[in-house]
């Protein structure tokens, strides 16, 4: 395999699907790859996260949960206006993430891990039991179409072109995070976190930095979600989210940078195409989540990349040439 | 305490449990110097240079860097003072190529953060830039300018031990703490790494190296300080250390003397 599309190439392919998808797809399907943008937007962030930090969170779900509360009490209970609801829903939610992760991120070991499962636990209880602000298991109907500007997302339609719209800007930035020096810093502390340190990282504040971006990028999809149904409900953010959103991660190629949105539309799909299945649902994304493991390690794109870069595989020392500066 | 030392340590002890591995160790260096670190396997050196660098907190002595007091500063933050290490135990940053891994080391030179590189302000580009030819310079420098491009990972261990020593050097530091650079390499690749040392010794620079290799450190080092048993044996040039009998005795000619 000699052809490799350039990045420009595939960005502008992924862009041109996104947008000509509507015309071809039902309006069920649309709603559904809407769905999948949401997604997309969680896992680019939370592979950032665990990925290229190297650390694991289990609270992302309780990140979209806070995103979607926030953005629906104020708006319905307090009648704010959506885009000042969500700013706040965002913000507070980072606060949030960073309250959490600031004194958790100091230890070594899996304490995120365990903190942020229990922090979600303690979220989704509340959402569905504190009636008088959450509405408790009826949730919060009635949430508002979103207006940027004066133009109304009142289409299920028009909300899966922001919700795409949003999850490729973020794509696109995470290709600027990585190759920064907050990203080079990240990806050496993954690796190994004493070197990176010996070179100058503060690693404490780079994990918590990205930990709180992540949880930012939830937020905002919690809040898109709030917009999307006009509907906020507690059970929409359960365990079974966060099971999911890992296995997107799995499946797509954890650390890669196309693996959250193949991943994404990959299993969203699956779970809305089981039909009578679908009490299997946690059951089938076991078994994904399970086979990607033992039998595409890298994921899907970490497969496909490694596959082309086999196929081309340039000699050690071809590379470009340097003025030499011997000293 | 003299002003003229960089690094000055005195009196450092570490204990594990009931175990004294450095019992009141004194060392120090002057700046511009290489220091050597020896002793049998044991003596205590690895200890020292992890209690050195800040990895390990040390049980009493002090430690000062350039008349300032070391105990308690984080390693990552000892890089901003001018103090940097590379470690025996070779850590590429899997998935980063050669010139990516140098920049790494460019972190304290440089303060962009996220929003910043998202946005690709113009301050974000130049620094980048900076980074970029420094990096460059620093690898062009230990004689890996042509493998800028390759992954870190696929590199020869030779090679590894360089780019080390690259990182290292683009944070500009004034001592770096060298932990057995030579561990690996065969004859040639060390005779190349002894002049590396030294032209980094050129550019004023202080070096300290934990070493094995004994030629390597009695051809280039200017002052030898020797551990046995966590206590300090002998510190004096080459010729005083291999003249000194206690020297012979603990580590030199050992195995004939007990034989």
């Amino acid at each position: 395999m000699s052809w490799r599309p350039t990045h420009t190439q595939s960005v502008l392919a992924l862009i041109a699907v996104a947008v000509v998808f509507p015309f071809f797809g039902s309006a069920a399907t649309v709603t559904v790859m809407a769905l999948g943008g949401l997604y997309a937007i969680v896992a680019i962030g939370l592979n950032l996260l665990v990925g290229y930090a190297g650390k694991i969170s289990f609270g992302h779900n309780a990140f979209m949960a806070l995103g979607a509360y926030v953005s629906g009490i104020l708006t319905v209970t307090y009648g704010w206006p959506p885009l000042a609801a969500m700013l706040v829903a965002v913000v507070g939610t980072g606060l949030v993430a960073f309250l959490i992760g600031a004194p958790i991120l100091r230890v070594r070991g899996h304490y995120l891990a365990m903190i942020t499962l229990a922090f979600a636990q303690i979220i989704i209880i509340v959402s569905t039991r504190w009636t008088e602000v959450t509405g408790g298991l009826t949730g919060i109907p009635g949430v508002p179409d979103l207006s940027i500007f004066g133009f109304a997302f009142d289409t299920k339609l028009r909300m899966y072109y922001l919700i795409w719209f949003v999850a490729i800007v973020l794509f696109l930035l995470s290709f600027r995070i990585v190759d920064s020096r907050f990203g080079r810093a990240l990806r050496a502390l993954g690796a190994h976190e004493a070197a990176a340190a010996s070179l100058g990282v503060d690693v404490v504040r780079c994990r918590i930095q990205i930990f709180v971006l992540s949880a930012v990028y939830a937020a905002l999809a919690g809040c898109l979600y709030a917009h999307f149904l006009n509907y906020v409900n507690g059970t929409f953010f359960d365990l079974s989210v966060m099971i999911q959103l890992m296995a997107i991660l799995v499946v797509g190629g954890i650390g890669t940078m196309w693996g959250p949105l193949v991943g994404a539309v990959l299993l969203v799909w699956v779970s809305q195409n089981l039909g009578g299945y679908a009490e299997y649902s946690q059951l089938i994304f076991g078994i994904l989540y399970g086979g990607a493991l033992l039998f595409l390690p890298k994921g899907v794109v970490g497969e496909i990349t490694a596959r082309l870069n086999g196929a081309r595989k340039a000699p050690a020392g071809q590379a470009e040439p340097v003025p030499s500066q011997s000293a | 305490m003299t002003s003229s030392q960089l690094i000055d340590v005195q009196g450092l002890t570490k204990k594990f449990g009931g175990v004294t591995a450095l019992d009141k160790v004194d060392f120090a260096v002057q700046p511009g110097q290489i220091a050597g670190l020896i002793g049998p396997n044991g003596a205590g050196k690895s200890t020292f240079f992890n209690v050195l660098t800040g990895v390990l907190p040390g049980n009493g002595g002090e430690i000062h860097f350039d008349g300032k007091r070391l105990d308690g500063v984080q390693p990552h933050d000892r890089v901003r003072l001018g103090m940097v290490r590379t470690f025996q135990k070779i850590h590429p940053f899997y998935g980063m190529t050669v010139l990516e891994s140098v920049m790494v080391g460019c972190h304290t030179r440089g303060s962009a953060g996220i929003l910043p590189a998202m946005l690709r302000l113009p301050a974000v580009k130049a620094e980048e830039q900076r980074f970029r030819e420094a990096a460059k310079a620093s690898l062009a420098f230990v004689g890996l300018g042509a493998q800028a491009d390759v992954l870190a990972d696929a590199l020869p261990l030779g090679h590894q031990r360089l780019l080390q020593i690259a990182c290292g050097l683009v944070t500009e530091p004034r001592v770096m703490l060298l932990d057995e650079p030579a561990s690996g390499l065969d004859a040639n690749e060390t005779a190349r790494l002894a002049d590396l040392l030294l032209a980094i010794r050129e550019q004023g620079k202080t070096l300290v190296l934990v070493e094995h290799d004994m030629s390597l450190v009695m051809k280039i080092c200017d002052q030898i300080t020797v551990l046995s048993f966590g206590r300090r044996l002998a510190n004096g040039s080459p010729d005083e250390v291999r003249r000194n009998p206690k020297v012979i005795e603990a580590y030199l000619g050992s195995g004939e003397h007990r034989a």
